[in-house]
């Protein structure tokens, strides 16, 4: 009997160190909140032309847009020509002899009104489609030979879309 | 064998029997539990992050120049020097000579021709900056033809918030 009851003993020692790590390792469950978030900045990628080759008889076309637009819902792309352009006209200049120059109306629709230095030309959302505007470039008539250039600057700019613009962008 | 003998053996014995056991509890998991999730390796080919570096966009622009946009630039205030993430598209094919400007117009930094496919990381500018948000700065892109004359083309400027931090 008596061995009986050290040997019980023994056995309930034994289980008892088995169980220990496996207590060790219960852990009441937990409830807790963790916040995510991230923001992402809004960029596009404005497409403007290298160069419109004029032409003293007939007009011709630049087209201005966006090749990439990741902007807000509340937000818009908003382009402007902002150099290059006087009294609605862009101006060339003959590279050889800078009093030579030629003009060319440059206007929003063919044969419109000369843009305006500072005018909005397009504007666009995510929604838009396509991310495309023209320029109409009037001929440049008669001028003298030479090799004619001139510049243009188009500025791009993120605004609210409360911002009021020409929306010529669809 | 005399009682205190026994005793002591018997202490032993129960100090074996609860290591053993504790030993057991341990390891059951590891002996007769699930299989282990297979893990995976890491990639040999990842490198340090330096910012977003071109991709493959297609081919060449021939007639157009695409201009990087953006909403803001981050600058660290009380230092000219800055880091940055301005570059030429490679499907461009023109130098971009890129500015950044105030709405003053005060200039506070200008690069050298910056060829497609090329970014610039790293800026010095003319003056250092308090902190604060500076609304209309402007990001200058003036554009030139890749030829020996390096023949100005049309040119672009992004309006922006430079966000000047401490």
């Amino acid at each position: 009997m008596k061995k009986k009851l050290v040997a019980g003993m023994m056995v309930a020692v034994m289980a008892a160190g088995m169980a220990l790590p496996v207590s060790a390792a219960d852990t009441a469950p937990t409830n807790g909140n963790v916040s995510v978030a991230y923001e992402e900045d809004s960029t596009f990628t404005l497409t403007i032309p290298a160069t419109v080759t004029l032409s003293e008889n007939a007009g011709a076309t630049g087209t201005v847009g966006l090749s990439a637009i990741n902007v807000s819902t509340t937000e818009k792309v908003q382009i402007k020509v902002t150099g290059g352009i006087s009294n609605g006209a862009v101006t060339l200049t003959d590279e050889n002899d800078s009093s030579n120059t030629c003009f060319s109306t440059v206007s929003l629709t063919e044969g419109g009104e000369g843009l305006a230095s500072d005018a909005v030309i397009a504007e666009f959302t995510m929604e838009s489609n396509p991310l495309t505007a023209n320029l109409y470039f009037t001929a440049l008539g008669e001028v003298p030979a030479g090799t004619y250039s001139g510049q243009m600057t188009y500025q791009a700019s993120i605004v609210s879309t409360n911002n009021a613009g020409a929306a010529t962008g669809e | 064998m005399n009682k205190t003998a026994k005793n002591i053996l018997l202490i032993l014995l129960a100090v074996v029997l609860v290591v053993g056991g504790v030993f057991v509890g341990m390891n059951w998991n590891h002996w007769f539990g699930d299989e282990p999730a297979d893990t995976a390796e890491f990639d040999a080919n990842a490198e340090d992050y330096t910012g977003d570096r071109d991709v493959y966009q297609g081919e060449k622009n021939t007639d157009t120049i695409d201009i990087p946009g953006f909403e803001a630039i981050n600058l660290q205030a009380g230092t000219t020097e800055q880091s940055v993430n301005l570059y030429n598209p490679e499907q461009n094919t023109c130098y971009f000579r890129m500015s950044l400007h105030l709405a003053d117009g005060t200039e506070l930094w200008k690069s050298g021709l910056v060829e497609p496919g090329k970014a610039i990381y790293h800026i010095t500018l003319n003056q250092t900056l308090e902190a604060g948000e500076y609304e209309n700065a402007i990001l200058k892109y003036e554009c030139f033809a890749m030829n020996d004359e390096q023949t100005p083309l049309n040119g672009s400027e992004i309006k922006l918030i430079l966000n000047v931090l401490e």
